[in-house]
């Protein structure tokens, strides 16, 4: 209701409340939500209590929500056996690296998508907003090569850089850039004597907050989780993140079930802790951009 | 929703250039507009020293138009009948206007015949409303409904019809039986080609018309909040349908694409054929098809959602 409506409404009745539905009906709602939860949650909870568990009792059935003989012996392994410090070291110094790049480099693009005016910004937005739908089942073999041969195989490099402007992210800055800030304020940094790239970075970033914490959230789980392409350009063991480490406990000697889930709950902590640091941010930043009014 | 997309002009310099008006800000603002482009008279000024000029009768209460936008065609005038003033009879202000900026070339001669602008009679049919048009149709109901503050009534829509012909329309729709008070009826009523674009109805006046009309909080979900959601859920679907195809986690590490090749999806294939069998061109080449296949696919979710461009 803005303030026309609100006057010229005046004389209504003041009550907009949706009518509640019936009792039952609320009921069977909330049951069916719950029952919604339980099963989204069941996985997590059955991991943490599994990852006290000892291996021969992960897939006893019926499943024991609370582990017997409650053992912290997965963890002591793992973290004595491997290098798993190492791998989480690994994993969130890439996923911090790309998340940076991804940010600054995307909102940077997402501006110039939705402020400026050069040629070919059309055939250059489609080519990207395209590339949405290449899955990357189709170009990586093509990428493996194009970083083999130039020489850019080295994890650290290999790991980041190919990653550092996802379409997604572009896209998803251009329509936050182009609904929430108007022309006018970069007008008026303009008659103030900004340059271009300090109107983008004192004016245009501040204002971007929630749209890029929903970027940083998303692209720092994204490259977190990653594990196809580690698998395809980390060979050597020192350079592995938590995923390829954890797949890595697959192989030689049989499925080590108790280590790996042990691995994915320790795994879960960085991922949930940004997930939850940036929370807000996300939920506003996502339906920020997403529907124009 | 082309219709509800926000004002975009072909260019960018134009959208900038333009200014928007108070008309273009609100429903109501959008009705004065539409009065003023098919006012007979000139339109309806804000400012003080045009207010003497306009009749009361056509002023609208407390309006607010600084600048006003008519399509050319309607605001063309029309030859009206030739009105003989009687002797004595005030002068127009057209003309004192016109001499005072021209002198000697606006026709001065006491019982000169003055065109005076009239309603176009020659209307399309959409702005007509039993057979006078439009703009009289309103300016009566408006007299009620805005100047003396008649309280609207809100009653139901006579015909559920009435509501899903105006949403599978795409044009906004309010208090589809057009009682719905005033913003109901000025919306309802217009010929939707004269509201400014970026009128796009906002979300609560739409819930608020399908209540008005009748509908349940299911009937308002599909009918109003899923056509509304059109662009932005074929966005989705079309990057779910590519992240879901791809899926190789899941089967790499659970079943390794087995029992036998039952679980092996393309990123997986396109995997073990490049990074385990050395068969990069093969490799590649599944992963084309598969591009190949997605991208189908995509545009046709997308187009089948009756999107043409999923942006």
């Amino acid at each position: 209701m803005n303030a026309t409506a609100t006057r010229t409404d005046a004389s209504r009745t003041p009550d907009k409340t949706p009518r509640r539905p019936a009792r039952p009906g609320r009921i069977a709602l909330y049951a069916t939500l719950l029952l919604l939860v339980a099963i989204y949650l069941a996985p997590l909870i059955w991991a943490l209590s599994s990852s006290f568990k000892h291996r021969s009792e992960i897939f006893s059935f019926p499943p024991e929500l609370w582990p017997d003989p409650a053992t912290l012996d997965n963890y002591t392994r793992l973290l004595a056996e491997q290098p798993f410090w190492r791998w989480m070291l690994m994993s969130t110094g890439v996923a911090l690296a790309s998340t940076i790049a991804v940010v600054f480099l995307c909102s940077l693009a997402g501006y110039g998508f939705a402020k400026y005016e050069f040629k070919g910004k059309r055939l250059l937005f489609d080519v990207m907003f395209s590339s949405l739908a290449i899955p990357f089942a189709a170009i990586v073999v093509p990428l493996f090569i194009l970083v083999a041969k130039l020489g850019l195989a080295h994890p650290l490099f290999a790991l980041i850089v190919p990653w550092v402007a996802p379409a997604f992210g572009i896209f998803m800055m251009r329509q936050y850039i182009e609904q929430s800030i108007p022309d006018e304020i970069l007008d008026a940094a303009r008659i103030d004597g900004c340059s271009e790239f300090r109107i983008f970075w004192t004016v245009v970033l501040p204002l971007l907050r929630p749209a890029l914490g929903a970027l940083a959230v998303w692209s720092f789980l994204g490259a977190y989780n990653n594990l196809l392409w580690p698998l395809v350009i980390v060979s050597e063991p020192e350079y592995y993140t938590v995923p390829l480490g954890l797949q890595a406990l697959f192989g030689a000697e049989g499925r080590q079930y108790d280590l790996v889930l042990a691995g994915s709950v320790l795994a879960a902590i960085p991922a949930i802790a940004v997930f939850v640091l940036l929370r807000k941010q996300l939920v506003s930043g996502l339906t920020a951009g997403a529907v124009k009014s | 929703m082309k219709d509800c997309a926000p004002t975009k002009g072909r260019h960018r310099h134009e959208r900038r250039n333009r200014r928007t008006t108070t008309a273009e800000r609100s429903p109501l603002g959008a009705l004065r507009l539409h009065l003023a482009v098919l006012h007979p008279l000139r339109p309806v000024h804000a400012r003080a020293r045009h207010r003497g000029s306009v009749p009361e009768s056509h002023r609208l209460g407390r309006t607010r138009l600084t600048r006003v936008h008519r399509p050319r065609q309607l605001h063309a005038p029309v030859p009206g009948p030739q009105l003989r003033r009687g002797p004595g009879q005030h002068r127009d202000l057209h003309r004192v206007r016109a001499r005072r900026r021209a002198p000697g070339l606006a026709p001065d001669r006491p019982g000169a015949q003055h065109p005076r602008p009239q309603a176009p009679r020659l209307l399309p049919a959409h702005l007509l409303h039993a057979g006078r048009p439009v703009a009289d149709h309103h300016r009566a109901r408006l007299r009620v409904d805005l100047r003396r503050r008649v309280r609207p009534v809100q009653r139901r829509a006579r015909s559920p019809l009435r509501l899903r012909r105006g949403l599978l329309a795409d044009r906004p729709v309010l208090g589809a039986g057009g009682r719905g008070g005033p913003r109901a009826l000025a919306l309802d009523r217009l010929p939707h080609d004269l509201l400014p674009r970026r009128h796009a109805v906002r979300a609560e006046e739409l819930y608020e018309a399908a209540e008005v009309d009748g509908a349940g909080p299911v009937r308002r979900f599909f009918s109003v909040t899923l056509p509304q959601l059109k662009p932005i859920t074929a966005f989705i679907a079309v990057i779910m349908l590519v992240n879901t195809a791809q899926i190789f986690e899941e089967p790499f590490l659970l079943t390794q694409g087995g029992p036998g090749e039952s679980t092996l999806s393309v990123s997986m294939f396109v995997y073990r054929a490049a990074f385990q069998r050395q068969e990069l061109g093969y490799a590649a080449a599944a992963g084309v098809v598969m591009f190949v296949i997605v991208f189908a696919l995509g545009r046709a979710s997308s187009s089948a959602m009756g999107v043409g461009r999923t942006r």
